[in-house]
Parts: C-alpha cells; structure tokens; sequence
C-alpha cells in the first residue's frame, strides 16, 4: 500500500483519487494536499508557487521586461493576424454600440436614411464609406477561412502560410471591390 | 536548493564554478536592485499608479472563473459557430427576412462576443479584472437593439440594402 501510495504521487494524482476510498479504510496516511487542488498533484503545486515567486521577484526588484514589439519587423504573418484581429474588433464593438444607439435614439430606420439622402454627400464619399464598411467582413471572413484551416492543421508551414497570405489579402481586396461597385 | 523541492536554481553549473565573487558580480550586471526609473513617460504614469498587471502563472480555475465547462469544449462551440457562419454570411446575399435577420443577428453578436471577450481574457483581464462586464452589458444592449430593429423596424437584412442603395 506504501508502496502504491508513493508511486501515484510520481504519476499524478489518477492513482491515488481512485483508490482514495479503499486508502481511507486502511491505516491513517498522511496526504499533504492544497485545500483547493483535489486532483492536482504536489508537484505541479510546488511548480506554481515558484513561478509566483519568481513574477514576485521580479516585481519587487522592478526588473525590466525585454523588449517583444518594437524589435520585430512587420511581417505578412503578424500585419495579417493583427489585421484579423482589428477588424473582428471594430466590427464586434460597432454592432452592439449602433443596435443600442438605434434603440434610444428617436425616428425610424428609414428616417435617418433619408437624413443622410438629404445631405447629399459627394459620391466618392458615400463609396469610400462603403468600402470601409465592406473590407472587414470581407477580410475577416476569407482570412477566418484560412484561420478554420489552421484549426484542423491544414496549411501550417510558413510558405503556404505566405501563399494563402497573399492569397487572402488579394482576394478581400477584390470581393470588397465587388460588394462596391457591382451591387 | 536541491532538498527543498525547489525547481529553479539561480545558476548553471557552469556559473557555480567560477568564484564567488565573478557570481556575483554576472547576477548584479544585469540586475539593478534599486528602483529603475525608465525615461517613457506612459510606463511611469503607469508605474506611479502601481497599474501593475498580473502576469501569472494561472491556474486553469483562475482563468475559467465561474463556469464549469472546459476550455476545449468553448474552444468547439466557437469553432462550430463559425463554420456555420461561413454558410450564413453568403447565404443572407440570396436569402432575406425575418429568419436571416434573427440567424445574421444571434451569430454575429455571439461570434463577436467570444472573440472580444478573447481579446479582453488574453490582454487587458490581467491589468483590469472586471473588464468582462462592461463588455457583457454593451453585447446585452446591442442584441436587445437588435431584436427591436428585427421586429419593429426594417431588419438587418432590409437596413444593409438600403444602406447600399445610397
């Protein structure tokens, strides 16, 4: 039983939860475990609290962190990701924000259409607005095809990478045109 | 160090054999053990205010707060929404009405959803804690409007067009 005991502890805890209920009806053993971890064994624990320790050092003796962003260079990789990621965030804050401001504000839709059909607005400026209006989505939605792709492993290494990059960008770029100026 | 269960050791092997004093002397090199004041103003104002973020490590439970579901099975939920996304988005092009607009609506405010509350989890948790709820609000909001423009005014699917026909 000691023996069984002392090998579980190498193994994680899977040994030693199962036959928790056989263990208690044996002699008393001593099980030095965290109130909070019921499964995590001590190794992991003792792992944590030198980490925390060490972030504790490094906050006690104000140690600088290396510099990550300003050294790199822009690649099509990181621009591409970060492209991604800034269109899915505008367009996930705008919704909510104009759906709530629409629900407060006074008049229709169709009201504030009109208003802005009354403005009369050059129609470079009505085709610039909407091909900021159309490029997320578009983006964001050919680029999420290539991230669905990396999901299941699929066009991982860094030439196919940069092909379908450019790939991507080429073809938002024209699907955008198209929403534009063909519909 | 060795018979404490500790698992980081201040210095290589290698380091040990070189004198005391050259130890020293490497760790100091690197490491001031006064306050280091840098010259960005940001950092300071910053650093003054003790803005400090907490930078782990985390424990699986810090980082999934209350729910019990796993990461992974999010992680599928997320995924299968999306694929079916890449069947509505092209499908509202041809097909409108009351049924797009509610589809177009609940999948883009719950995709835009985890992918924000993504961002806040990866960037900003760690520097103010109680982010997730300003967010959780505005996504309330927004499909509250939504679900009003659906039913009481022209639609998503309809306002786009009409948008577009400007």
């Amino acid at each position: 039983m000691a023996a069984m005991i002392r090998a579980s502890f190498g193994k994680g805890s899977a040994l030693l939860t199962s036959n928790a209920a056989l263990l208690s009806r044996l002699q008393p053993v001593v099980v030095t475990q965290l109130s909070h971890t019921s499964t995590r064994s001590q190794t992991e624990d003792i792992a944590y609290k030198e980490m925390e320790e060490f972030w504790d050092k490094n906050r006690r003796l104000n140690r600088p962190l290396s510099p990550h962003l300003r050294i790199y260079n822009p690649e099509l990789t990181s621009m591409l990701s970060l492209c991604h990621r800034a269109t899915g965030i505008a367009m996930a804050v705008t919704v909510p924000f104009v759906a709530a401001t629409l629900l407060g504000l006074p008049g229709d839709f169709s009201s504030y259409i009109e208003y802005i059909k009354d403005l009369h607005l050059n129609p470079a400026i009505l085709t610039a607005a909407k091909y900021v209006l159309a490029f997320p989505i578009c983006y964001h939605y050919i680029n999420g095809i290539r991230h669905l792709a990396w999901d299941w492993a699929i066009g991982f290494d860094l030439k196919t990478t940069y092909q379908s990059g450019y790939f991507v960008m080429a073809l938002a770029l024209l699907v955008t045109a198209g929403f534009v100026h063909l519909l | 160090m060795q018979g404490k269960g500790c698992l980081f050791v201040k210095n290589s092997m290698f380091q040990q054999t070189l004198p005391t004093s050259l130890q020293n002397s490497l760790v100091t090199k690197h490491f001031s053990l006064t306050s280091v004041a840098s010259s960005n103003a940001v950092v300071e104002f910053f650093r003054a205010r003790n803005f400090r973020a907490k930078r782990g490590p985390f424990r699986p439970e810090e980082k999934r707060g209350d729910h019990k579901m796993m990461a992974s099975t999010h992680w599928k939920i997320e995924r299968v929404l999306a694929v079916s996304m890449l069947g509505v988005m092209p499908a509202c092009l041809f097909v409108q009405g009351p049924i797009m607009d509610t589809l177009l609506s609940i999948t883009v405010l719950l995709h835009g959803f985890w992918g924000v509350d993504g961002v806040l989890t990866d960037y900003l948790e760690k520097f103010v804690p109680w982010i997730h709820y300003p967010w959780y609000l505005l996504t309330i909001a927004g499909l509250a409007g939504l679900i009003y423009f659906n039913y009481n005014d022209v639609g998503v699917c309809e306002a786009i067009k009409m948008v577009w026909k400007l």
